[in-house]
Parts: structure tokens; C-alpha cells; sequence
């Protein structure tokens, strides 16, 4: 037991050396190696799936090639659970020597292999998951942050519904710690009165008793924190009570999207929705991103995709701008942090933290030409930045 | 809370135990009378909303598509049983909790794999969408009426059938003593399949009817299974009455305890106390009468 133990210690030290000691290589490198983890089967392998298309669109527009030079993918399936995550992330280092990583789908994961991934000199991107630990005191320099903070979207649908003139709010959501964080968050921006609150466990799908709540206390609006098949099953029972004409519902833009459209039918149509990307928005990059997306794959992307896409395009960008030489890690820091690269967002950059500053746009669900589509209406929030990075002294 | 809120809460509280009743009465008489328990009738409600979703998508025609998909589960029902439970009825529990565990992951993946994960939708008909007014300044959905008015006549068709049919009675006879019914030259095999394709019909038909309320997806009946469960314990196990009793009582507990709980608690225990009224509830039945409501005291 000893002896095997020693040896398992020293083959994982071995190979720690041996990816730290790979010689740095001058001139441009044959390939770029880019790791994907994901959760390949279960309930969240939509949203690994849609970010899979974002990147093979990218790189389809791209020849294969970031900045001229060819790109090795390599995937692995991280699962649901922080170790399922660390042992992935491990082979991706230790067998696949990758030198940037992409996609991820949960905060917890993430926590978990930034470090080892970090240690290893491998560049860091995360194009859903932006845990605020890693925005503030804790921030570092390898990880850039495609999406968002956590608690932005939240932040921003509080500010939407006080742009709208809700004086009166209903707060529905499931009953965890995330939930309560973004029914948290949005009260920040929200300064209006409370009707009522509604915490539901993750499982449940039906909300009459909500919902005949919600009737009685007459809300000027609800806002909605029910992700997955809980928002679907809301949406069609508030319509189905008869409310969706006369109370408005607010949420992010997961509450009803193109996974979901064909499951809500009419229900999802009004639904208030915000966040940093929409594929109605109207810039040159994403008239162009949302054209060959829907060419590609029959339909308008969601907003995972977009993230992922604009990560490759980013990379694109910067390793173009070293003459394809990544070698040298910090120059590719410097060049992500520095690039010129449009995002289909519109304006975005990286703060101090390496977390985006962007815009937050409202949009509503309507039907045009018989397919239920998010139609922008307004943009909320201007160079909208996360609530923690003026803790984040950055080292250098 | 007035009494408008209060009648339209246990209306609601009536129609979730009117479905949990759907789901309970097959488990609760596939484990009284074959003494089986079988961990798949969850997946039996999902599957009964996929059949439902991709005949009415066929076919466009809600009633014909129900019909249709009735058939098809009583199908499958007596599929399984021939094919993979029958083999099981006279195994241990512990074998058959493994077989049948098995066989909700088997489901769950094939279901994956025929229907993608991709949430489906089945539209509430026409004449069933929209609300009603009902005494009480109450605005109430057609389509949950409906399904509890289905729901109803399907326990009361379950009485009729069990006591005033010669099936009925051969099912309760299996239920006393087995080894005598099969002595007098009744084909218990093919009585229990029966039984198990109508469990079976009645855990999809829950599925089908529901489906318009929810996101038809995989993985959708195993919350509904562990609330079954706990209305076949309350209940007792074997009775048909004492399932329809604790289906709705657990339905309405449920359903006030999420209304009430937190108006008169707050926000941070009342949530926490109504998702668990149900269990409680149960706790305090099986220290009072360990038998369930109207189970037949054990030896």
C-alpha cells in the first residue's frame, strides 16, 4: 500500500515536471492545443452542446486556424461534480498538454481546476460560469471571463424592471443558494415594493399555489428564477391561469430561449427577458454570426454559443496579433487583454479583473413570420461592470 | 388569506392529489397483490407523456392522440410484465429494487436517445384553454378542471371495475390468498399482468394529462415516484381506497402548506417547513397507524 502510494506520488510529480519543463518554443508553434471540458451526458449537456456549436462555427469561419495557426482540439467530459471536473481537467494537462482552455458550464468546477490549470501555464477562458470569488480579491491573471459575473444578470434584471416602472414586485424562485442570491442581487437594483415571495424546491413543476398567490396579490410584475424545465412549467400555467396579458414576467434570457421556444408555444410571448447578448442585436459581427449559425445549424443561436463564438474569434484576434507565436504566456495574456476583436455583443473589454465590461439589453418574446424570437427593446445598462472589481488588485 | 384564495389553494390541493392518485394506485396494488415493488412507474409517467407528445404531434387531434396513447401504455404494460417483471415477482425485494432501478435508468436513456433532451410540448386543446369563473371571485384554468374531472372518473371506473367485475373480483381474491386462487384453476400470471398493464395505464395517463402543464422531458416521474411512495405508505398498501384517501389528503397538505406556511412563518423557514409537510405527514400516520389509513393490520 506504501510502496504504491510512493509511486503514484512520484508519477504525479513526474508528470507535473514534465509539463512545466516542455521546452518554450520559439517561432509559431505547429498547432494551438484548446481543451474543452463539459458535461457530455445529463441535464446540462444542452447548454455544453450549444457552446460546442458556438466553437465549431468559429472555427469552421476560421479554416481551423487561430491567428494562421492550426488548431488540435481536444475534450474531455468533466460531468456534474467538482472531482469529475479536476480529474478531466487533469488529463487535459498531464495526456493533452493543452496550452489555452474553453467552454466550462459550473462555478464549483471551475473553482476547482483553475489552480491545477493555472499552474500548468495553461490560459484559462470561461464562457458561462464567472464565480464572484474570482472577481474580487481572489482574481488572477490567468482566468479571462467571456460571459459574466454571477451576479450581474441579476443586477441587471433589477435594473430593467425599474427602468420599467414596477412598483410593485412579486419574487419567485427555487430554493438554494443561487436563487436566493439572484432574487438578492436584482433587489439591489429594484427599489420598489415587495407583493410577495415565492421559494420553491428545485424539483417541483407545478406552481398552481404560486401562482393563485400571485393572482391575489396583484404584482405589477414577477420576476423569475426558475431555470430549466420549473421555468417552462411556469410559464405555461401562468398563461394557462390566464395572467401572462395582464402581469408582466421578468427574467433572464434562459427563462425562454430557442431550447425551450418549441416547448412554451405561445406562453413565452411578453416575457421580459435581459442579458448581455441577444441574436437580434444589430452589429455587423452578429448579423453575421446569427446568419451562419442559423445556415449551419437551422436555427438562431442561444446566448452559450455567442459566448464561445466570441471567445475563438477573441483568440483569433490575439494570437494573430503575436505572428501566431504563444510560447510566451504572458505576451498572450497581454494580447487577449489588449485585442481589437468585435464582439457580437457590441462594445465590450476586459476590466481590471479580466471580467467583461459590457451592455445589458431588454428584450421581449414575440412571434414574427409564426416563430417566437427575442426582439431587443432597449439597452439597460452601458458599460455595465461586476460588483467586486475594485477589490481585485491584480498582480502584475 | 380570504376565502375566495383559501377555496381556489384546496381546489388546486384536490387536483395534484387527483393525479398523485393516477400514479399511486398501481404501485399501491402491483405491491399489495404481487407483493412487487417496482422503482420504473415513474418512468412510466414520463413515458406516458412522450407517447402522448408524439402521437398528438403526429396527428394534431388531442383526443385521438390520448386514446391512442392509452393504448400504447396498456401495451407496454403488459410487454414489460410478460417480458422483464414476471421473471421478478418472486425474487427478493432487494432484487427487485436493483432489476427495476435498472430498468428506470434503461428507460431514461432510451428516452433520451428516441425523444432527445430537449424539453416537448403538447398544447392544452382549445376547448379546454382559458379560465372559468368560479363562486368566490375565482378565475380558475379549464384545462385543471378537466384533468381533475378525468382523474375522478377514472377512480371511480377503478371501483366499479374491482368491485363489481368478475376481474375485480378475481384481483381482490389474488390479493387474500393467492395460492388458493391458483388452485381453483385461475391463470394467476395472467391476472397479474393485467393488473400490472393497468397500474401501468394509469401512471401514463397521469403523464399524458399533466403534460401540457409541464416540460415533457427526461427524468419528469421520478419526483412524482418518491410523492407516490409516500402516498402508498400513508394510504397502506393494497388499498385502492386508502390510496384515493391519501392521494388527495397528501395533495391538499401540500398544496396549503406551500400557500400558508410562508405567509405565517416568513420566507426562510416557511419554505423549508411546507416542502417537507408532506413527510411529516407520513411520520405521523406510521406512528399512529403503521398499517396506513386503511391498510389490513400485518401479523
Amino acid at each position: 500500500m506504501l510502496i504504491s502510494r510512493r509511486r503514484l506520488g512520484t508519477g504525479l510529480v513526474g508528470g507535473a515536471l514534465a509539463a512545466a519543463t516542455r521546452p518554450a518554443r520559439a517561432g509559431p508553434p505547429a498547432s494551438i492545443r484548446i481543451g474543452v471540458l463539459h458535461a457530455m451526458t445529463g441535464p446540462i449537456s444542452v447548454i455544453a452542446r450549444e457552446q460546442m456549436m458556438g466553437l465549431e462555427l468559429a472555427l469552421t469561419r476560421l479554416g481551423n486556424r487561430l491567428g494562421g495557426v492550426p488548431v488540435e482540439l481536444f475534450e474531455e467530459d468533466a460531468r456534474m461534480t467538482p472531482d469529475t471536473g479536476l480529474q478531466a481537467a487533469t488529463r487535459l494537462i498531464e495526456q493533452r498538454h493543452i496550452d489555452i482552455l474553453v467552454g466550462n458550464q459550473l462555478s464549483n468546477q471551475l473553482l476547482a481546476y483553475i489552480a491545477p490549470l493555472a499552474a500548468a501555464n495553461v490560459v484559462v477562458f470561461t464562457d458561462l460560469p464567472g464565480p464572484s470569488q474570482l472577481a474580487g480579491a481572489g482574481c488572477t491573471p490567468d482566468l479571462f471571463v467571456m460571459s459574466w459575473e454571477n451576479n450581474t444578470n441579476s443586477a441587471a434584471i433589477g435594473l430593467a424592471m425599474t427602468a420599467a416602472g414596477v412598483k410593485r414586485a412579486y419574487f419567485i424562485s427555487q430554493n438554494y443558494v443561487t436563487g436566493r442570491e439572484y432574487v438578492a442581487g436584482a433587489r439591489k437594483f429594484y427599489h420598489g415594493e415587495v407583493a410577495g415571495e415565492a421559494y420553491l424546491p428545485i424539483e417541483q413543476t407545478d406552481y398552481a399555489a404560486e401562482i393563485a398567490a400571485i393572482r391575489a396579490a396583484r404584482p405589477d410584475a414577477v420576476y423569475v428564477f426558475l431555470p430549466g424545465a420549473g421555468g417552462i412549467a411556469f410559464l405555461k400555467q401562468f398563461a394557462g391561469a390566464g395572467l401572462k396579458a395582464r402581469i408582466p414576467l421578468f427574467s433572464g434570457s434562459w427563462l425562454a430561449d430557442e431550447h425551450s421556444f418549441a416547448a412554451l408555444g405561445a406562453a413565452a410571448e411578453g416575457a421580459h427577458l435581459v442579458a448581455n447578448w441577444f441574436a437580434d442585436l444589430d452589429n455587423p459581427q452578429n448579423v453575421e454570426f446569427v446568419a451562419a449559425f442559423v445556415a449551419k445549424f437551422g436555427r438562431r443561436p442561444v446566448v452559450y454559443a455567442a459566448m464561445t463564438y466570441d471567445n475563438m474569434m477573441l483568440l483569433d484576434r490575439a494570437v494573430a496579433s503575436l505572428g501566431g507565436d504563444i510560447s510566451d504566456r504572458d505576451a498572450l495574456r497581454r494580447a487577449i487583454r489588449g485585442s481589437d476583436f468585435q464582439s457580437v455583443r457590441g462594445p465590450f473589454a476586459f476590466n481590471v479583473n479580466q471580467f467583461p465590461i459590457q451592455n445589458y439589453y431588454a428584450a421581449e418574446v414575440v412571434r414574427s413570420d409564426g416563430e417566437l424570437r427575442h426582439k431587443v427593446t432597449a439597452t439597460i445598462a452601458t458599460g455595465f461592470k461586476d460588483g467586486y472589481f475594485d477589490q481585485c488588485h491584480m498582480p502584475r | 388569506m380570504d376565502f375566495g384564495l383559501f377555496a381556489e389553494q384546496t381546489l388546486n390541493g384536490v387536483q395534484y392529489g387527483i393525479m398523485l392518485f393516477l400514479m399511486a394506485a398501481g404501485l399501491s396494488v402491483i405491491f399489495g397483490i404481487m407483493n412487487f415493488i417496482n422503482l420504473a412507474h415513474g418512468t412510466l409517467y414520463m413515458i406516458g407523456a412522450f407517447f402522448f407528445a408524439t402521437f398528438d404531434a403526429w396527428l394534431g387531434n388531442f383526443a385521438v392522440a390520448l386514446l391512442l396513447a392509452i393504448l400504447a401504455s396498456l401495451l407496454l404494460g403488459l410487454v414489460l410484465d410478460r417480458g422483464v417483471m414476471q421473471r421478478l415477482y418472486d425474487r427478493t425485494h432487494l432484487d427487485q429494487v436493483l432489476a427495476t432501478f435498472g430498468l428506470l435508468m434503461f428507460f431514461n436513456e432510451l428516452a433520451a436517445v428516441l425523444w432527445g433532451t430537449e424539453p416537448y410540448f403538447i398544447p392544452v386543446p382549445a376547448l379546454l384553454d382559458g379560465t372559468i369563473a368560479l363562486p368566490g371571485d375565482i378565475d380558475y384554468p379549464v384545462y385543471r378542471l378537466a384533468i381533475t374531472a378525468v382523474g375522478l372518473l377514472v377512480a371511480l371506473g377503478l371501483y366499479l371495475m374491482v368491485e363489481h367485475t368478475r376481474f375485480g373480483m378475481l384481483i381482490r381474491a389474488g390479493a387474500t390468498d393467492r395460492e388458493t386462487l391458483s388452485g381453483m384453476g385461475v391463470d394467476v400470471r395472467w391476472l397479474y399482468s393485467g393488473v400490472f398493464a393497468i397500474g401501468v395505464m394509469m401512471a401514463a395517463l397521469a403523464g399524458m394529462v399533466t403534460g401540457p402543464l409541464v416540460a415533457v422531458q427526461v427524468g419528469m416521474g421520478e419526483t412524482m415516484l418518491i410523492v407516490a411512495f409516500v402516498v402508498v405508505v400513508i394510504g397502506g398498501i393494497g388499498s385502492i381506497t386508502g390510496a384515493l384517501v391519501s392521494s388527495l389528503l397528501v395533495g391538499v397538505v401540500d398544496t396549503l402548506g406551500r400557500a400558508l406556511l410562508p405567509v405565517w412563518l416568513g420566507y426562510t423557514a416557511g419554505p423549508a417547513l411546507a416542502s417537507m409537510s408532506i413527510y411529516v405527514l407520513m411520520a405521523a400516520v406510521l406512528l399512529l397507524r403503521p398499517q396506513g389509513l386503511s391498510g389490513a393490520r400485518r401479523a
